[in-house]
């Protein structure tokens, strides 16, 4: 039985089992692509928590823009949040080490102020990370 | 007579499984660009088995090429190891039930898709228990999946071209042919 090197392609089966093998193969596409429904959903209620002196004072949502206040040993510290990034806008420091730098966005990314004993997290896995490998 | 029929399989899932292993390991020097991701060709040498002898057989040739690929990675009996080895007996028991003894409706192709899915929705599942622990891994679930299906109809492409211009040879090495 000589096959063709096309239908060699579907299998010894022949065309017979073309339908089936589709069928199988759009099925699980469509499954997969079902689950993207999962991850939309939760996957953008990100937080950024502001601790001072090691106690969480300030949990806002990454999505609301604009500046809160908080207030440590030395003062008040300013954090601006926009566009799901997040800055220290003032701080009452005096090296301004944490506002220098800049804008935080990924998760796990972290701004901290040791004189004024701010930090600012983005609680999550940073993304790339890798725990195990299996082969 | 039979005893010569019991050599020749021996020495042919012998040689599967050798085949499976080294494809494992040729397979891990290919760079990927999400981790998880890889063509699943040591796959192929289940199907084979699947096909030309029985589920049993797959098993057989899953089991051993996961057991001794991670003792010669290192990782024997690590989450690792866990992680393959239920991705792989989650394959090959559906692989096994789509075979075409069973159905008669799908070629190797349709059971690599099928068991390529499995093996990454195992994995994940797996994951959520030994490593990771929180629900939260569920969202990697179409990033595994969707290459997975990828792989998989890759895969079983070859195995179908495998199967086909290579009849002789496997009937020579001795198996009943699909």
């Amino acid at each position: 039985m000589r096959s063709s090197r096309i239908t060699a392609l579907w299998g010894p089966g022949g065309r017979r089992l073309l339908l089936g093998d589709a069928a199988v193969l759009v099925f699980f596409t469509l499954l997969s692509l079902s689950f993207f429904s999962l991850g939309g959903a939760r996957g953008k209620a990100e937080t950024v928590e502001v601790e001072v002196s090691g106690e969480k004072v300030l949990t806002v949502g990454r999505g609301e823009s604009g500046v809160r206040e908080v207030s440590g040993p030395l003062g008040t510290t300013r954090i601006e949040i926009r566009d799901r990034q997040v800055r220290i806008l003032s701080s009452p420091c005096p090296l301004k080490i944490c506002q220098r730098a800049g804008w935080i966005g990924a998760a796990g990314e972290m701004l901290v102020c040791l004189p004024n004993e701010v930090t600012v997290r983005l609680p999550g896995r940073p993304p790339g990370s890798v725990d195990a490998l299996s082969r | 007579m039979r005893l010569v029929m019991q050599l020749r399989k021996t020495a042919f899932l012998g040689i599967l499984v050798a085949l499976a292993v080294a494809l494992n390991i040729l397979e891990s020097f290919f760079p990927s660009p999400l981790p998880w991701i890889r063509l699943g060709l040591a796959n192929l040498l289940t199907l084979v088995a699947i096909i030309s002898c029985g589920w049993r057989e797959g098993f057989l040739v899953t089991v051993m090429r996961v057991i001794i690929a991670s003792l010669l990675f290192g990782g024997f009996l690590s989450p690792s190891f866990l992680l393959s080895l239920g991705g792989g007996l989650a394959g090959t028991a559906v692989m096994a039930l789509m075979a075409p003894g069973v159905w008669r409706l799908y070629s190797p192709l349709g059971m690599s898709v099928a068991g390529a899915f499995t093996h990454g929705l195992a994995q994940v599942i797996i994951l959520r228990f030994v490593l990771v622990r929180t629900w939260e891994v569920l969202y990697l679930l179409p990033w595994v999946l969707l290459p997975a299906v990828l792989a998989g109809t890759a895969t079983g492409l070859l195995a179908n071209l495998l199967l086909v211009r290579r009849r002789s040879y496997f009937e020579m090495l001795g198996g009943k042919q699909a």
